[in-house]
């Protein structure tokens, strides 16, 4: 058969055709094995590597779009006993004002309330939502009953937003190796979905706070919780979810 | 305000703990089924001395599917003389009732009707009183709207040779997967709830459930532990407790596959799973006591067990959960709370999303040659919202129904699709 007539996959591929084998065997399930342990010490004691990127991405689109914010290094738990030496990003933003304050309340009264107009079959959306919506009420009631009360900053959520994708990166590694690397999947597909994955984890990770630091900037503060316990975990989780979706796709047999 | 706190904050972490046992848990399982053997211990079992067998088929409000389910039946490549089909109608109002009394006319000897028009509403119940001189060996429910192939009844029957196996169940495999996006999901779903969890259940010698349709009773076993308890909804995750606390077997049989509809709309979608949650938790107050007590088991058997009871617990433990974080964060009683909530929410989807872990169904999907449809996974953010919110509205509900108001249970029929015969004519 001519080489034309060879998929782009096809003639990828056939260089490594030869050690194609070494996927169903013993030995590389063990060498994946001892890889993925390695790659675990290594994303602890070699994390201020995976920081310094994270830094390094935050202060470029900081440069980028021209504005006052400044990234800086934050310790973790506290600065006398530094386990953790976290990127943040320090920003002014006003606590809410009675003003602000009723327009939130009014406002997520609105969302509610609209969502409920939603056809039956967005019925997922407007649960969706609503359930977003619940930290917002949790928010509003809280600052109802301790109205002086409001100790949260976006340097301190940057600390939590970094440590907790540093930690859901390391738990999806393991995923990612059991599901993918050792399934039967084609080989360039393993290898791109795999890039695909690192390279959010280096860079899409800080492009995604970044995002949800300028809606804070511009909405307000009083949605910090909504970010932090909805929108951005299950974000993180459904971008890698797409990649391994896509990687398992193609790798899947009619039965 | 302090000891409030002191009370949240422990209860932050335990409810992290069990998030992680769960996350634990379905990993394993899923390694079990990617990298391990399917174990059919029971495959290809041939006994010349079959056993008799009663088939119950439970309806109410059935005439859209009804007759398929029973000419089916009636095809089964079993001999004639050892089964019968008993269709429990139970106070339908529609054409049921003279469906099955057509085909007790046209098959006289092989289908018996049994009609209820009064008594407790319910399959359970149902169930219960059609049961009472059943003399067979062995007892198969298939719900009405479910299509056995020739040789199912033969291969769900084969495991009761084992005079240990007290229950059977096989593999739900939805018929009209392709109608729209909720039942495409759906259709993940239920491959990951039966290729994965029940299976690795099977391999790992654990505890797989009896899911109340595909599936039958060894009739001895039946009336050692009571017979149906009309009292509860999941007359199947009972029947699986009770028979487990008696000791004997309940076997998952992968190959033995039958098409069943899934709710094409988010109303009967959600009315469902409000059953199996309130049904399941019913259970678990019931039976949580004796699990706790009994001791003729490993350890990993019962710490499994009670895993699988409390699974619907998860969803308003979540809620409370998150909620817990946000006050301690607020009241700066913790700065480390919503660092463990946000990690609690991430755990909780990848360990209770749409009641599967995204890992298990995505490997399910895969065992199951699914191709494209692998990659509606992302989507199961969105029906995870769905199904967390239902479970966590059904307990609370259920507090106040079952515990303050004290109100009789219901039982929430689900939704048909297919075209009566009268209605395929027409098109």
């Amino acid at each position: 058969m001519p080489l034309n007539n060879y998929s782009l996959e096809e003639r990828l591929v056939e260089p490594f055709r030869s050690i194609r084998w070494l996927a169903v065997t013993p030995l590389l399930k063990l060498f994946t094995f001892i890889c993925l342990v390695l790659f675990l010490v290594f994303w602890w004691f070699e994390r201020s590597m995976v920081f310094e990127c994270w830094g390094g991405t935050l202060s470029r689109l900081t440069h980028l779009l021209e504005l006052p914010w400044h990234v800086g290094i934050a310790q973790w738990p506290d600065p006398a006993h530094a386990y953790l030496a976290v990127p943040t990003l320090e920003i002014w933003i006003v606590p809410p004002s009675t003003w602000v304050w009723w327009s939130f309340v009014l406002g997520t009264g609105a969302v509610w309330m609209i969502t409920g107009r939603l056809k039956q079959s967005f019925l997922p959306v407007r649960t969706a939502v609503r359930f977003l919506l619940m930290p917002l009420w949790i928010t509003i009631v809280w600052f109802v009953v301790f109205p002086l009360k409001f100790n949260h900053t976006i340097e301190e959520w940057s600390r939590i937003y970094f440590l907790v994708s540093y930690g859901s990166v390391a738990i999806l590694s393991i995923i990612w190796t059991f599901g993918v690397l050792w399934f039967p999947i084609p080989l360039f597909t393993k290898l791109l979905m795999s890039s695909l994955w690192i390279i959010y984890t280096l860079f899409g990770v800080p492009v995604l706070f970044f995002i949800s630091c300028m809606l804070l900037n511009q909405t307000s503060l009083l949605l910090l919780p909504t970010f932090a316990l909805g929108i951005v975990p299950l974000v993180q989780l459904g971008w890698f979810v797409a990649f391994y979706s896509i990687a398992l796709s193609a790798g899947s047999k009619t039965r | 305000m302090n000891t409030f706190l002191l009370i949240l904050s422990w209860y932050l972490y335990i409810f992290l703990t069990l998030l992680f046992i769960y996350f634990v848990r379905h990993f394993i399982f899923t390694l079990n089924r990617a990298f391990r053997s399917q174990g059919a211990m029971y495959l290809g079992i041939e006994d010349s001395r079959l056993p008799t067998v009663t088939i119950f088929v439970p309806a109410h409000n059935e005439e859209k599917v009804i007759a398929d389910a029973l000419n089916s039946l009636l095809k089964q490549d079993y001999p004639a003389h050892l089964y019968k089909i008993i269709p429990l109608n139970d106070r339908s109002t529609d054409r049921t009732k003279e469906i099955i009394d057509q085909f007790v006319l046209l098959h006289p000897g092989r289908i018996e009707a049994f009609h209820r028009n009064s008594g407790k509403a319910g399959k359970s119940a149902a169930l219960k009183e059609a049961c009472e001189n059943i003399q067979t060996d062995i007892i198969i429910v298939f719900d009405a709207d479910y299509i056995p192939a020739p040789k199912l009844l033969l291969n769900l029957v084969s495991p009761f040779v084992d005079p240990e196996v007290g229950s059977v169940m096989g593999r739900v495999v939805p018929l009209n997967s392709g109608r729209n996006l909720l039942t495409r999901i759906l259709d993940l779903e239920r491959s990951a709830g039966y290729q994965v969890d029940q299976q690795a259940r099977m391999n790992m010698g654990l505890l797989p459930q009896y899911g109340g349709t595909v599936g039958g009773v060894r009739t001895q076993a039946l009336k050692e532990i009571g017979g149906w308890d009309d009292s509860v909804l999941a007359e199947d995750t009972d029947v699986t407790m009770r028979m487990f606390l008696k000791g004997w077997m309940v076997v998952y049989q992968n190959f033995c596959e039958c098409y069943e509809e899934v709710p094409e709309n988010w109303q009967v979608r959600i009315k469902q799973v409000r059953r199996w949650a309130r049904g399941h938790n019913q259970v678990f107050f019931k039976e949580i006591k004796n699990l706790l007590k009994y001791k003729q088991i490993r350890l990993i058997d019962k710490l499994d067990a009670i895993l699988l009871l409390g699974i619907f617990m998860m969803g308003p433990l979540t809620f409370v959960g998150w909620g817990a974080a946000q006050v301690l964060y607020f009241a700066g009683y913790s700065k480390t709370s919503l660092l463990v909530s946000s990690l609690g929410a991430f755990i909780a989807f990848s360990s209770l999303g749409n009641f599967a872990l995204f890992f298990e169904i995505g490997t399910a999907a895969f065992l199951d040659g699914y191709q494209k449809r692998i990659r509606l996974l992302p989507l199961g953010v969105l029906f995870f919202f769905v199904s967390m919110t239902t479970v966590a509205r059904t307990f609370f509900g259920q507090l106040w129904d079952d515990y303050i108001m004290r109100k009789e249970l219901t039982w929430d029929k689900t939704t048909r699709y297919r075209l009566t015969p009268m209605h395929r004519r027409k098109q």
